[in-house]
């Protein structure tokens, strides 16, 4: 699993309401509401690696070397698989601008974090770029081992009888199954420039068949998000179901799946 | 002789990360995972996490 984002301090999030239910997904605007690295260290990675979790850490910051400090924590900890830096974060150093915005930046967030890790890192990107795919292939220069595609797409709803925002923190971030199409392309438009970089497909993901669909895009693995709300064991069914669903069409293994649409 | 879902690989090589499966889940959804616990120990959790 990839847990929940870590930064170097504790973080409150933003104010209430946080989520708001859309067409077909939702705006959510917890602001990374996390404990700080060392509180999380201490606390949680104990209670997943006595459980035998596969961890995937994300960890966030507001500046490129906050990426290498919180990397630099969780270096040489036992039951940590792997790094899922998000840079769909505010970089306080650009004026507030998310780094995955700027191949620049994500270069510097993803070679901070490369510097001091001790696993693989791989890098969350958002679709609400120009050319994803040079952010992309920046992440990769900087040694990135793969990218997960997409975050959720920035988006706003507005109280019509009070005129204000619905969330607390104003904007928020969209995900759920109205958000696939966008990440299904993402993925795509990143293999298909980068045929050697490992994706992580995210965004609207709840059955065997959006699962396959990331996969003939491209995508190695797909990620469960918003469908968890909804059904909390949307992953663990899918994983039961696959099976079943790919023999009956004949495909023996996942992998022979991937980027079959690209061709 | 037909496919039986038993005779499927569902394991991929993430880059050099090798997975059981395909699926994990999505970062801030399942919250450090001590969250989701109730739903998941009883569940597929040693199978596939
Ligand atoms: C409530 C909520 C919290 C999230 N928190 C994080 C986070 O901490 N770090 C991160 O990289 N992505 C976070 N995401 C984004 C998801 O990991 C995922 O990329 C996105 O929601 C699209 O997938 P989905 O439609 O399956 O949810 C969050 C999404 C939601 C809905």
């Amino acid at each position: 699993m990839v847990v929940k984002s870590v930064t170097r301090e504790p973080r409150a999030g933003r104010p209430g309401p946080r989520m708001v239910e859309t067409p077909a997904g939702m705006l959510n605007a917890i602001g990374l509401q996390n404990p700080g690295v060392d509180a999380w260290v201490a606390r949680d990675l104990p209670w997943l690696v006595a459980r035998g979790v596969p961890t995937i850490v994300s960890i966030a910051g507001s500046a490129a070397a906050d990426y290498g400090a919180v990397a630099a924590r969780l270096a040489g900890r036992p039951g940590i698989l792997a790094i899922e830096a998000n840079v769909s974060c505010p970089n306080v150093e650009d004026r507030g601008r998310v780094f995955a915005r700027d191949p620049a930046a994500t270069g510097a967030a993803v070679a901070a974090a490369v510097a001091a890790a001790t696993v693989p890192v791989f890098v969350k990107l958002t679709a609400d770029v120009t050319d994803l795919a040079e952010v992309a292939a920046a992440a990769a220069a900087a040694g990135a081992a793969g990218v997960t595609l997409v975050n959720t797409l920035l988006g706003l709803a507005v109280d019509v009888e009070t005129g204000r925002p619905v969330l607390g923190g104003g904007t928020g971030g969209l995900s759920g199954p109205a958000i696939r199409p966008v990440a299904v392309r993402a993925v795509a438009e990143v293999a298909r420039a980068l045929p050697g970089l490992p994706i992580i497909g995210a965004g609207g993901a709840r059955s065997v068949a959006d699962v396959v669909e990331f996969v003939m895009a491209g995508a190695t693995a797909v990620a469960i998000g918003t469908a968890t709300f909804t059904a909390p064991t949307t992953a663990a069914d899918i994983v039961d179901a696959l099976p079943g669903w790919l023999a009956a069409r004949g495909h023996r293994r996942i992998t022979d799946l991937r980027g079959l649409a690209l061709r | 002789m037909t496919l039986t879902a038993a005779a499927v690989d569902l394991a991929v090589d993430l880059g050099p990360l090798r997975l059981a499966n395909p699926v994990v889940t999505a970062a801030g959804t399942f919250g450090t995972g001590r969250e989701a616990a109730p739903t998941w120990t009883r569940r597929a959790s040693a199978r596939w996490w």
